[in-house]
C-alpha cells in the first residue's frame, strides 16, 4: 500500500506553508511516496523550483492549486498534464484579473473550462464540507451532482481528510455517504501545511502573523492541531480505516497525473514585422545598416565578425529575439529616450551594431562566447537601462507591440530577511513594538538564518536584548523561516515577451503598483523557456538629459555623444577622488581607489568599474593590481601565451572573458567548454564540479603541449581569480556613462548637481551631501524662494536655486497653484500669497520656517504669530467680508536667531542652505584641538588627530581574511572625510557606529594618505560632548 | 484545563479509549462520538492532547482527553 499527499502547501501559499519544498520533497522521499502534489492557494509559484526539487528526490511532481471560489470555497485542482496545467493558469489568471488586487475567486460556471484536470472537493473550507458541517447535507449532495456534472465523475473526487479536528468522524461519515449515494470516488488527504508534526508552530506562527494575531489571541483559522503534516502509513491507515480505497486512491491519481512542464521547450518572442524576410536575413540586413552606419565603411575583421554571430544567433534561434530587442531600442531613440545597454549582451558585435549597446566589442577586443555560444544552455538575456522618467513608456510599447497576452512583468518574491522576521514573529509572539522596534534598528540587513551569526560576532549587537533566553524561540523560529516568501512583488525591469499567449505558461495577476506580473520569477521564467528582457530604469541617464538641457539652456553648445573620452581634466579631477555624484565612481571605495589609481584613459576606467567589487576587494587583488600598474611590482606571466590576454589587467585576471581566453589558449577548449568553466568558476558551483573541469583542463592543456605543474599551476590562478572575475562588457558599458558623467560634473557642475538634485533618490548620497560638495565646489545654494524658486532646484548663474518641492509637506497640487499663480504675476505679501496658492497652514508655517517667504517680509517669528490671523481673514473674506491686506504683518517681534532658522532649514529643505550645525562649534572644537574635514586633508600622514561630524553610511564589507573592517564617513561643514576601523577596535566600538546616533561622533585617529586621497585610521570613537 | 481530573482508562493498543473508572466505578465506553487533536497553549509549555467525546454505559455523554507527552488521562466535561 502506498499513499501520496494530493494536498499540500508550500512556503508559495504566503504564511501558509511552513515548511520549505525541498524539506516536503524530502520527507516524502523517507516516506517513500512515489509523488507529492503542491496546491498553493490560488497561485502556482512553487511550480518550477517544486518540479526541480521533486525530480532530484526520486519523487514524481504532481502539479495542483488549491483555488478560492467565488463565497470564499476551496478546491483542490491536479493537473493531469500540460494541457491541464495550461488550463490551470487560465483559470488562476481569471480569478486574479477579474477581482480585485488579493482577492482572487473562481465563478463556478468557469470549472466548466478546466480540462485534464483532477478536481478533489477540498478541505473544511469546501462548499460541500461546509454545508456538511451546517448541517444541510441535502443540499451538500445538490452541489457535488452539480460539480459531478460540471467537471464529469471522472475527474471528480470527495476529499476525505484526516486533521483529528473536532467534527471529523461527522464529517467523514457524511462524506462517505454522499460518495455512496451519488457513486463519487472518494480520496484521503492530509491537508499538508508542514513536513513534520514538530513544524506545527511554525505554522501557528505564520498564521499569527497572516491574520495580525499574538499567539494569546483566538482566531478561526489558527490551526487547532499539528496534524497537517506528510503523515506515515501507518498513521493514514488507522485514521482512514473505515474508508476503504480513499488511501489507494491517491496512489491512482498520482499515476494519472502526468509532469507539466515540457523539457527545454522555448517560447521566443517573434517579430512579425519582417516583409518576407526570415528571421535571419531581417537580423543580418538590420545589422549590417546598423554597421555601415557606425564605421562608415564594414572592413573585413567587421563583417567577418558579424557573420559569425549572425550564425551562432540563427543556429541557436535567437534571431527574432535580438529583432524584438533592437525593435525597442529603436523605439526609444525614436521618443528620444536615452538608454544604455548593459551587461554580457555587450560582448556581442551585433548589439552594437542594432544600437542596444553603445559599447564597440570589436574594437575592445571582447568575445562573443561570453555572451552566447552554441554550446551553451539558456536563453540570452539582454539588459538595457533606460532614463526612468520614460522607462514605463517604453514598456508599454513592449505591451502594445507584442500583445497584452504575451508580454508581462516578471515577479519577485519578498522574502523574510533577519529584521521582517523577527519583527513579524515577535509582533506574533506578543513581544511589543517598542520593544522590537529597538531590536530591529540594531539588526544589520542580512538573512534570517545568519541571526544567531551576528549575534556572537557584531559588538553592537552583544547588548541586545535577543541574547536573553526569552528571545529564543523567537531566533530560532527566524532561522527556520529565513527565505520564506511574504508577497509577490514586481522585478525592477524583467519583462517576459512570449511567442505563445502567456496564460499557457504562467498565471497572470496584478502588482501592488500595478503592472501585470507573471508567477515566477526571473530564474523560473527561464526555465519556462521564457526569454526575459531586463528594461531597468536609471536615475542617471535622468540627470545626464536634465544637465544637457540646462548647459543647453545657459546658453552653451553641448552633444554628450561626442564627449571627448581622452579629456585629461576630467581625468584629473578623478585621480583627486573628487568624484560625488559620478555615476559608479562616488563610494568611498571608488573615491578612495581613484585617488591613487592615476586613471588615464578609458581602460584605466573599465578596470575601475570591475575593482571596486566585493569579489577583488574579498580576494586582496586590488592592492597588487594597483602596484603592477604603477610599476611597483613585476608582472610574470606564467606561459607566453597568457601575455596578449592578461598585459591589459597587468597579469591579473580580472574580467570573465580573460577566463575563457585562457582555457581556450592554454588548454584547447572550445568556446563553449571554456564559457562552462567560466561559469563553473563564477557561480561557486561544488567542489567535486570544479576537481572534475580541472582535471579536464590539466588533460586538454597537456594535449596542447603545455606541462602538466604548469597546466595545474594556471588553473589554480585562474580559479583563484575567477571567482570573482567582472564581466568587461558590462564593466566596458559602464566605464562611458562613468567617464561621461565626470565630463560633466568636471565641465558644468552646477547644471550636473542640479540635475542630480532634481532626480533624486538615486546614487550613494542624500541632497544635503550633494549640497554641501556642491558649496565646496564654490557654488552657492540659494534658498528656496515663493518668487524665485521653481517646483525643482534650478541654476541661477553659478549658483543653484532650491526648488520648493524640497519643503517638507508641500503637495503637487500647492506646488502646480504656486506655479500658475507666479505665472501671473509675482506675490507681493506673505497674505497674499497664502490666498492666491490656496496653501494650508502647515505647508505655509513650513514656507516661513526655511525662508522661502524672506523675500516678501524679513521676520520669520512675526509671520509665523500672523498665519491664524491671516486664515482668518481668509475666511472672513470666503464669506463675503472685505480683506484687510495690509502689506506686512503688524506689530513687532524678535525673529529667530541664526542658529534656529538654521535648524528650520534643516529640518524643512534636508539641506543646509547657509551654514552647517557644526560650524556653529567650530571655534569650541578648534579650542578642543579638534579638527575639521578640510584641515585634516593638509595635515601629514602618521598625525593622530581628532575629527567629529555627523556619521554617514557605515557599512563592513567583505574581506578575504574574513576579519571585520568597518568603512564609514564623517561629515562636517566642509564635506566628507573617510574613517576606516579594524575589527579588535570596531568591537569596543561598534555600538558608536551603528547604534542609535544620539550626537555626532568624535574620532581619534592616524592620517592615511593614498595618493591624492586622505582618510582615517580610528583609534579611539566617542559621541561629542 | 489543568484543572480537569485525573482519570484511569483502559484503552487499545491504539490509545483509545476502552472503560473509564469514575468513583471507583468501572464503566464501559459505548461509542466514541467524536474525537480530535489540541495543542493548547504550546507556547506556555502546554502539552499536546487526544480528546474523545464518549458515550457511555451509564448513558452518560463525557469529554475525556489523554495528555500525549505524560500519557494520562483526564475528565474534560461531562454533558448533563
Amino acid at each position: 500500500m502506498s499513499f501520496v499527499s494530493l494536498h499540500s502547501h508550500s512556503p508559495f501559499s504566503f504564511l501558509d506553508g511552513a515548511s520549505n519544498i525541498e524539506e516536503l520533497v524530502n520527507r516524502a522521499a523517507e516516506l517513500d511516496m512515489p509523488a507529492l502534489a503542491i496546491t498553493d492557494h490560488d497561485n502556482v509559484c512553487a511550480a518550477v523550483k517544486f518540479y526541480n526539487a521533486a525530480r532530484e528526490a526520486g519523487v514524481k511532481p504532481i502539479q495542483g492549486v488549491e483555488i478560492t471560489l467565488e463565497g470564499g470555497f476551496h478546491l483542490t485542482l491536479l493537473a493531469r498534464s500540460p494541457r491541464g496545467y495550461a488550463a490551470i493558469c487560465s483559470l488562476l489568471t481569471r480569478s486574479h484579473l477579474d477581482n480585485p488586487r488579493g482577492e482572487p475567486a473562481v465563478a463556478f460556471s468557469g470549472l466548466e473550462e478546466l480540462k485534464e484536470v483532477i478536481v478533489l472537493s477540498g478541505c473544511r473550507q469546501g462548499e460541500i464540507n461546509q454545508l456538511i458541517l451546517q448541517s444541510q447535507y441535502r443540499k451538500a449532495c445538490q452541489r457535488a451532482q452539480e460539480y459531478l456534472e460540471i467537471l464529469g465523475r471522472e475527474n471528480f473526487y470527495i476529499e476525505m481528510q484526516g486533521g483529528c479536528l473536532p467534527g471529523d468522524s461527522f464529517l467523514n461519515r457524511r462524506l462517505l455517504e454522499l460518495a455512496q449515494h451519488l457513486d463519487i470516488e472518494m480520496v484521503a488527504s492530509s491537508n499538508v501545511h508542514y513536513a513534520c508534526h514538530q513544524d506545527f508552530i511554525i505554522h501557528d506562527l505564520l498564521t499569527c502573523i497572516r491574520t495580525l494575531t499574538r499567539v494569546q489571541d483566538i482566531h478561526p483559522r489558527r490551526p487547532l492541531n499539528g496534524e497537517n503534516y506528510l503523515k506515515p502509513i501507518p498513521e493514514l491507515k488507522k485514521i482512514f480505516v473505515d474508508f476503504p480505497g480513499a488511501v489507494e486512491n491517491t496512489k491512482r491519481i498520482a499515476e494519472e497525473c502526468q509532469g507539466v512542464f515540457h523539457n527545454n521547450q522555448v517560447h521566443l518572442p517573434s517579430y512579425s514585422d519582417r516583409r518576407g524576410e526570415t528571421p535571419g536575413q531581417m537580423l543580418s540586413r538590420l545589422t549590417f545598416e546598423g554597421a555601415t552606419s557606425r564605421y562608415g565603411r564594414i572592413n573585413g575583421r567587421v563583417r567577418e565578425r558579424l557573420e559569425r554571430e549572425i550564425e551562432v544567433i540563427e543556429k541557436l534561434g535567437f534571431a527574432d529575439y535580438f529583432l524584438v530587442v533592437g525593435d525597442v531600442a529603436r523605439y526609444a531613440r525614436s521618443r528620444g529616450i536615452r538608454y544604455a545597454g548593459r551587461g554580457s549582451a555587450a560582448d556581442s558585435l551585433v548589439v552594437y551594431c542594432l544600437y542596444i549597446s553603445e559599447v564597440d566589442s570589436l574594437q575592445r577586443g571582447l568575445l562573443f562566447e561570453r555572451f552566447m555560444s552554441p554550446e551553451r544552455k539558456g536563453l540570452p538575456d539582454i539588459d538595457i537601462d533606460f532614463e526612468s522618467r520614460y522607462r514605463d513608456e517604453v514598456i508599454d510599447y513592449v505591451y502594445r507591440r507584442y500583445g497584452e497576452d504575451r508580454v508581462a512583468r516578471v515577479a519577485t518574491y519578498n522574502t523574510f530577511q533577519a529584521r521582517s522576521a523577527v519583527r513579524n514573529l515577535g509582533k506574533a509572539l506578543g513581544f511589543t513594538e517598542a520593544e522590537l522596534g529597538h531590536i530591529v534598528k540594531r539588526l544589520p540587513h542580512t538573512h534570517a538564518d545568519k541571526l544567531r551569526q551576528v549575534l556572537s560576532t557584531l559588538p553592537e549587537l552583544k547588548n541586545s536584548p535577543l541574547q536573553e533566553g526569552r528571545f529564543q524561540l523567537l531566533l530560532e523560529i527566524s532561522e527556520r523561516i529565513a527565505g520564506f516568501p511574504r508577497f509577490l512583488g514586481t522585478h525592477l525591469g524583467g519583462v517576459v515577451i512570449s511567442s505563445v499567449p502567456l496564460l499557457n505558461l504562467t498565471p497572470l495577476q496584478k502588482s501592488a503598483l500595478g503592472p501585470i506580473i507573471t508567477q515566477f520569477d526571473k530564474d523560473d521564467v527561464e526555465e519556462l523557456g521564457l526569454a526575459k528582457l531586463d528594461l531597468l530604469p536609471l536615475r542617471t541617464l535622468g540627470v545626464i538629459s536634465d544637465a544637457a538641457r540646462y548647459i543647453k539652456e545657459s546658453g552653451q553648445e553641448f552633444d554628450y555623444g561626442t564627449i571627448p573620452l581622452d579629456d585629461q581634466s576630467s581625468y584629473e579631477m578623478i585621480n583627486q577622488g573628487d568624484t560625488i555624484g559620478v555615476f559608479q565612481l562616488e563610494s568611498p571605495a571608488q573615491r578612495s581607489l581613484q585617488a591613487h589609481f592615476n586613471a588615464r584613459h578609458m581602460e584605466d576606467m573599465v578596470a575601475s568599474m570591475a575593482l571596486i567589487r566585493p569579489g577583488p576587494i574579498k580576494g586582496n587583488m586590488v592592492e597588487p593590481y594597483i602596484a603592477r600598474r604603477h610599476g611597483q611590482e613585476e608582472i610574470k606571466y606564467l606561459h607566453p601565451r597568457l601575455k596578449p590576454i592578461l598585459e591589459k589587467t597587468y597579469g591579473v585576471v580580472l574580467f570573465q572573458e580573460q577566463v575563457i581566453e585562457i582555457a581556450t589558449a592554454i588548454a584547447g577548449f572550445s568556446a563553449g567548454e571554456a564559457d562552462r568553466l567560466r561559469r563553473v568558476m563564477t557561480h561557486a558551483r561544488s567542489e567535486k564540479v570544479m576537481q572534475e573541469i580541472g582535471a579536464e583542463f590539466i588533460e586538454q592543456a597537456q594535449n596542447n603541449g603545455v606541462d602538466g605543474d604548469l597546466a595545474r599551476e594556471i588553473f589554480a590562478c585562474i580559479r583563484g581569480y575567477a571567482s570573482y572575475g567582472f564581466c568587461e562588457a558590462h564593466a566596458a558599458a559602464f566605464a562611458t556613462t562613468s567617464f561621461k558623467t565626470a565630463y560633466m560634473l568636471k565641465h558644468y557642475p552646477v547644471q550636473y548637481y542640479t540635475a542630480i538634485l532634481n532626480n533624486q533618490p538615486m546614487g550613494f548620497y542624500p541632497p544635503y551631501i550633494i549640497c554641501s560638495e556642491a558649496q565646496r565646489r564654490g557654488i552657492a545654494i540659494l534658498g528656496p524662494d515663493v518668487n524665485a524658486s521653481d517646483t525643482d532646484f534650478k541654476t541661477e548663474g553659478k549658483a543653484i536655486r532650491v526648488g520648493l518641492k524640497q519643503v517638507r509637506g508641500i503637495s503637487c497640487n500647492e506646488l502646480r497653484h504656486i506655479a500658475e499663480e507666479r505665472s501671473r504675476g509675482v506675490f507681493v505679501s506673505p497674505l497674499e500669497f497664502m490666498e492666491r496658492s490656496r496653501i494650508n497652514r502647515d505647508v505655509m508655517e513650513n514656507l516661513i520656517k526655511c525662508g522661502a517667504l524672506d523675500s516678501l517680509y524679513k521676520n520669520r517669528r512675526q509671520m509665523l504669530m500672523e498665519v491664524p490671523v491671516w486664515i482668518e481673514e481668509l475666511q472672513n473674506k470666503s464669506q463675503g467680508e472685505q480683506l484687510l491686506f495690509k502689506n506686512h504683518p503688524g506689530g513687532q517681534v524678535h525673529d529667530f536667531k541664526n542658529w534656529e532658522k538654521e535648524a528650520w532649514e534643516r529640518a524643512i529643505l534636508g539641506l543646509d542652505i547657509n551654514s552647517h550645525f557644526m560650524a556653529r562649534m567650530r571655534e569650541e572644537l578648534r579650542r578642543r584641538h579638534i579638527y575639521s574635514s578640510k584641515e585634516v586633508k593638509k595635515l601629514p600622514a602618521g598625525k593622530m588627530v581628532q575629527i567629529a561630524g555627523t556619521l554617514f553610511r557605515p557599512h563592513r564589507p567583505p574581506t578575504r581574511s574574513g576579519k571585520i573592517v568597518v568603512f564609514f564617513s564623517l561629515v562636517d561643514e566642509f564635506g566628507l572625510i573617510d574613517v576606516s576601523l579594524f575589527e579588535d577596535l570596531y568591537m569596543q566600538y561598534g555600538d558608536f557606529i551603528f547604534g542609535e546616533q544620539i550626537a555626532p561622533l568624535l574620532v581619534k585617529g592616524r592620517i592615511q594618505r593614498r595618493g591624492n586621497g586622505v582618510s582615517i585610521m580610528a583609534r579611539k570613537i566617542s559621541f561629542l560632548q | 484545563m489543568s484543572k480537569s481530573d485525573k482519570l484511569k482508562v483502559q484503552s487499545t493498543e491504539f490509545n483509545k479509549p476502552v472503560f473509564i473508572e469514575i468513583e471507583e466505578q468501572v464503566i464501559k465506553i459505548e461509542n466514541i462520538l467524536e474525537s480530535w487533536h489540541d495543542t493548547g497553549c504550546w507556547w506556555e509549555g502546554e502539552s499536546e492532547k487526544a480528546f474523545y467525546r464518549v458515550y457511555c454505559q451509564d448513558g452518560g455523554i463525557r469529554e475525556i482527553f489523554r495528555d500525549l507527552s505524560s500519557g494520562q488521562w483526564f475528565l474534560y466535561r461531562v454533558y448533563d
